[in-house]
């Protein structure tokens, strides 16, 4: 066996994901984009408001990420996976107020190739709220590894 | 975090005050037909999402009762009717008064009871039946997707080639080579129907090579092509392609679904990531063979394993119960694939328990009781009891059957944030955090505060004393024991009070006892002795973590067992065991096994939470950088004025957080730098003028974080180096020899001045010239396991950059055998590690060497340039190499063998011992013995030495 150890020093070195954020409010956007600046493996592309300049941003910037709301006028998160699915090629992960289980928006989104769900941050004056939302987020950007057993039984 | 709220701060304002003028707006319009619903609907939403986001919990409350009453009119389970409208109305004046608090107070401001009551009222009122079906407008926004441009063609297309590529990429066959013409195909019907997501996942399939990720491509495509089936009613061929994918991993989702007992089991001792990855496995696997109901139910089990990993739901309960048989459910499926009717019952009744269970907890159903009978039993506020949610609960439960000391903690975080972040730590550190909230105190001086519930294992007596140590101060902190009620006749004192400055805060007798509260200024702060034990003591847990760790994976338990029985039988040939004897036998080594395994279990555990701890022993340490660059103005002030320079400082970055450990050790090198930069590199403003430079030099300081590297950057806009004295200078110096002079590039050169006992400088100045500052510079960042560099461009300036990991003390190590001893190489320096057969082996000009990607390599080995072996490799054999950078030069350290990759607590070890060459320091492996871990540089400088010169070594291109 070969073994090839890389320094961490140089996987620090490789692309950033590229991350676009989809939200009416601006506060939200401020908020989502300054976790995802503050990390620095990530590259904030760009912000749309609603679903229809999502899906014009998406097609000419070409995100690895995109973050996602579902209240939206024009064109909500849900029309937007919809719209999605042929066209979009990023992971998507909602960001959503009505993140919780057993709201219906977020199993059809799950059922319409949403990667993720997850709350918006909250309580950013405790301080410690922030951070741990603004963890689970970059934890979620960055994505779970793909699952690493094989898939066959062996023989 | 405080930079931050200032930023959103403006932001939050503005956009509460639009989305409230377009509520009085949209409200007051006369007809229904006007109002925009879900305008309206949206409006609140974002506020109440804003207000969530500042905390503002009462204005949050206001706008999520009238969302929901909005909510149910656009879906038409109620009229927007005048009395609705005037209570949405009084809503919206209620945000404004509470925001104009909040704009002037910053603050939570007290809640609107009056209001809300009326609010709730309307939303239990029995719904008004909606005259009418709902109008068009009240629908959701959701403008449907547009079908692609020729989705026939594409679903053809899909049909023709889906199956064949699907073939392809089971069977493990490069597609670009097998079936090219269906890709080509394919991709071409995906452009002409505008499916560019198609498109990238097509390309994406032909480049990846045989794997889960490319089998993962696939279901990510036929999820897609699907959608041509369910919206447009076209084939698309994925149920063809399915078929052949089901009959290939059937049996590996057999496996998969055998291993789910044994790998959900720590889900209620919330160990999560393994079944995280099995669910993932399992979905892939379902997703693949078209299973609809398995893939809908997988994805949800998914999402509730996330929620209890990132702690926003409790792993206990129905859940916990529900997870496992969920996650199993696709096996059933196996038992009879094409009868998919029962089936899909079973995975929707299961969706909705697990939905329901799901809610239940994030709800709080059963909350109201257990805060009931913990405040029977406990001393605990009323308005924390209210806060808490269902996870603090379980927490709190757990702490009390653990009989830890309850503690509330009052801290006023806005005079003094720093002091509410260390006291939080150490909270963390110390005890269970088991729920903060803001607590607002009207009237004139109106404050706010947060309130922690704290459990701590140690009597009261020793929280408050650790308090005061913590927090010299008195008006920051109040201190409230949460007695037991059995206990309050015994302890007399329940309550340690106050300040004084809050008496209306201040709770029980406040019997004198102020240990707790008693000092003078805004800061929190830690003994740093006391901050270094710590980390130690949780290094050592680490490495005995290890040492445990190891003892228990070895794997010959099972082989004891086997030689115990074969020799047990030997022994009774003569009189073979009863069968009641036999039978003992087993129970004893099934019981033995099974111990065994708990520990296994236990210690994986173990790791994840000494591993928590770490991390946040670690972050103890943490301070800003500015605490290094603050000394800085003033030294480029003092010393411009004595060499007449005119030099503007510009610093940058001093909000990078490091190791408090490193702030001493790189104060002095910094110091130099900035000295080094103004004497040396700066020109007089008469030179300036005359090169055509502005007078005013810029001298830039700057840090910044890169993953877990801190880079630390000196420029100066100065005349650079001048590469032709330095050359002359180390030659005089005897540093280097002519024919090196001769061939040395301006980066060698650059290098050369961080030898010891080197300097340029024409004449010693005051300042620095002597000749022993950059080395010192060098050896400070090497101490940290960094490296220097210096760029310099003549004329227009010189730049020395500094890298060094951010946490020093903990890091990987390469452990290697080399001439019979095991040492271990710092993974930070190391590139690659290959292996080389011994037949590859060159050697030029006596100097062993060989050949990567085509690049001369030099190669040492280890024993030999550690004096303590020979290399002589048998031929045939081969050897291990290890590649190794200083950031300029690159060598390989030949080795016999690489033996692992452990994490290290890096130790000092004897200063004679650091002497020795290529010594770096020394630790303790897991299984106790202890190995020396070697120093990048002076493994270099030893494979200098035996270098014939200095050519032989290459440069890293």
């Amino acid at each position: 066996m070969t073994a090839t150890v890389r320094s961490s020093r140089k996987k620090a070195a490789t692309t950033p994901l590229r991350v676009l954020v989809v939200d009416d409010s601006s506060l939200m956007r401020r908020m989502i984009a300054d976790i995802v600046r503050q990390a620095g493996d990530l590259e904030l592309v760009g912000e749309a408001r609603d679903g229809l300049e999502a899906l014009e941003l998406a097609a000419a910037l070409r995100p690895d990420v995109i973050l996602l709301d579902i209240e939206m006028p024009r064109l909500d998160g849900l029309g937007f996976l919809r719209a999605a699915r042929l066209t979009v090629p990023a992971r998507i992960i909602v960001v959503s107020s009505l993140a919780r289980l057993g709201n219906p928006a977020c199993s059809e989104a799950l059922a319409l190739g949403a990667s993720d769900i997850l709350p918006k941050p909250s309580g950013v004056l405790s301080l410690d709220l922030a951070e741990t939302r603004g963890k689970a987020l970059l934890a979620a950007i960055r994505g779970s590894r793909q699952p690493g057993p094989a898939l066959r039984e062996s023989a | 975090m405080s930079d931050l709220i200032e930023q959103l701060w403006p932001a939050f304002l503005a956009e509460s005050n639009e989305h409230l003028e377009a509520l009085e707006l949209g409200l007051v319009r006369s007809s229904a037909e006007e109002r925009d619903v879900n305008a309206l609907f949206r409006s609140f939403h974002t506020l109440k999402g804003g207000c969530a986001m500042m905390g503002f919990a009462n204005m949050e409350s206001i706008a999520h009762v009238s969302e929901d009453l909005l909510d149910a009119v656009r879906k038409g389970q109620r009229v927007l009717d005048a009395a609705l409208v005037d209570g949405l109305l009084a809503a919206t004046d209620g945000l404004k008064r509470q925001l104009a608090f909040v704009e002037a107070n910053r603050r939570d401001p007290a809640p609107e009871t009056e209001l809300l009551a009326r609010l709730r009222a309307l939303a239990t009122m029995p719904a008004a039946a909606p005259v009418a079906t709902a109008p068009a407008a009240s629908a959701p926004a959701r403008a449907e997707a547009p079908a692609p441009v020729d989705a026939p063609r594409l679903a053809d297309a899909a049909r023709a080639c889906l199956p064949l590529i699907a073939e392809a990429v089971l069977i493990e066959l490069p597609l670009a080579e097998t079936v090219p013409e269906k890709l080509a195909e394919l991709e071409q019907a995906a452009v002409a129907a505008r499916a560019p997501a198609l498109v990238t996942l097509l390309q994406g399939l032909a480049a990846a090579a045989p794997g889960t990720a490319r089998l993962s491509l696939l279901a990510d495509l036929v999820e897609r092509l699907a959608w041509l089936e369910e919206q447009q009613g076209l084939d698309a061929g994925t149920q063809d392609a399915a078929w052949g994918l089901r009959r290939e991993l059937e049996s590996g989702l057999r496996a998969t679904v055998k291993e789910v007992p044994a790998r959900l089991a720590g889900l209620s001792g919330g160990e999560v990531k393994d079944g995280i990855a099995l669910v993932e496995t399992l979905l892939l696997q379902s997703r693949l063979m078209r299973l609809p109901h398995s893939v809908r139910l997988l994805r949800q089990a998914l999402q509730l394993l996330r929620e209890i990993d990132r702690g926003h739901l409790p792993a206990a309960g129905a859940l916990v119960g529900l997870l496992p048989v969920a996650v199993a459910l696709p096996g059933e499926l196996l038992e009879g694939l094409e009868e998919d009717e029962p089936y899909h019952v079973m995975c929707a009744q299961l969706e909705d328990k697990l939905e329901q269970a799901a809610l239940r907890k994030q709800q709080g159903e059963d909350l109201a009781e257990r805060c009931a009978a913990v405040r029977e039993r406990f001393d605990v506020s009323a308005a924390t009891l209210a806060a808490l949610d269902a996870g603090a609960l379980d927490r709190l439960e757990a702490a009390i059957g653990r009989h830890e000391t309850l503690v509330e903690i009052e801290a006023d975080m806005e005079s003094a944030s720093d002091a509410g972040r260390a006291l939080i730590d150490w909270l963390r550190s110390s005890g269970t955090l088991v729920s903060n909230h803001s607590v607002y105190a009207p009237g004139d001086a109106a404050t706010v505060s947060l309130r922690f519930l704290v459990a701590l294992p140690m009597p009261f007596v020793a929280v408050s004393e650790a308090l005061a140590a913590l927090e010299p101060q008195p008006a920051t902190l109040m201190l409230h024991h949460c007695v037991g009620r059995d206990a309050v006749a015994a302890a007399p004192e329940a309550a340690i009070a106050a300040a004084p400055a809050r008496p209306a805060a201040a709770s029980g007798n406040g019997n004198g006892n102020s240990a707790a509260a008693s000092s003078t200024n805004g800061t929190l702060r830690v003994d740093s002795v006391a901050v270094d034990a710590f980390v130690n003591r949780v290094g050592e847990m680490v490495m005995l973590r290890n040492m445990m760790s190891h003892a228990l994976n070895q794997d010959d338990l099972v082989v004891r067992q086997g030689r115990a029985a074969l020799l047990l039988r030997e022994r009774t040939a003569e009189r073979p065991p009863s069968n009641a004897e036999l039978q003992e036998l087993r129970e004893l080594f099934s019981a033995l096994a099974a111990q065994h395994e708990q520990l296994v279990q236990a210690d994986l555990r173990l790791q994840g939470s000494l591993s928590r701890l770490q991390e946040e022993a670690l972050a103890l340490r943490v301070v800003p950088i500015a605490l290094v660059f603050n000394r800085l103005p003033r030294v480029v002030r003092d010393l411009s004025q004595l060499l007449g320079r005119l030099v503007r400082l510009d610093i940058s970055g001093e909000e990078v957080r490091i190791d408090k450990g490193m702030v001493d050790v790189l104060s002095e090198p910094m110091l130099h730098l900035v000295r080094n930069g103004i004497d040396h590199g700066i020109e007089t403003p008469a030179q300036r003028r005359a090169a055509g430079k502005p007078e005013e030099a810029v001298l830039s300081v700057s840090a910044r974080q890169q993953g877990n590297t801190l880079i630390v950057e000196v420029a100066d806009d100065g005349r650079g180096l001048d590469y032709d004295r330095i050359r002359k200078r180390a030659l005089a110096n005897g540093l280097i020899s002519e024919s090196d002079a001769a061939v040395m590039g301006p980066r060698e050169l650059g290098q050369l001045i961080f030898l010891p006992g080197f300097s340029t400088a024409e004449r010693i100045t005051e300042v620095s010239g002597r000749g022993v500052g950059m080395d010192a510079v060098k050896t400070r960042v090497l101490q940290l396991g960094g490296q220097v560099e210096v760029q310099s461009e003549p004329g227009a300036g010189t730049t020395f950059t500094l890298r060094m990991p951010l946490s020093a003390a903990i890091q990987n190590v390469i452990l290697v055998d080399a001439g019979g001893r095991q040492l271990g190489i710092p993974e930070r320096n190391v590139t690659e590690i290959f292996q080389l057969p011994v037949a590859e082996l060159q050697a030029v000009q006596g100097q062993a060497c060989c050949l990567l990607r085509g690049v001369t390599l030099p190669l040492y080995h280890l024993a030999v340039l550690l004096g303590h072996g020979e290399f002589a490799p048998a031929a045939g054999s081969s050897v291990e190499v290890v590649v190794m950078t200083d950031g300029v030069y690159r060598i390989g350290i030949v080795v016999e063998r690489v033996v692992g990759r452990p994490e290290v607590f890096l130790r000092d070890i004897h200063p004679d011992l650091v002497r020795l060459p290529g010594v770096g320091g020394a630790s303790i492996l897991g299984d106790g013995r202890v190995v020396i871990i070697l120093d990048c540089e002076s493994l270099f400088d030893l494979a200098v030495r035996h270098a014939q010169s200095l050519r032989t070594l290459l440069r890293v291109t």
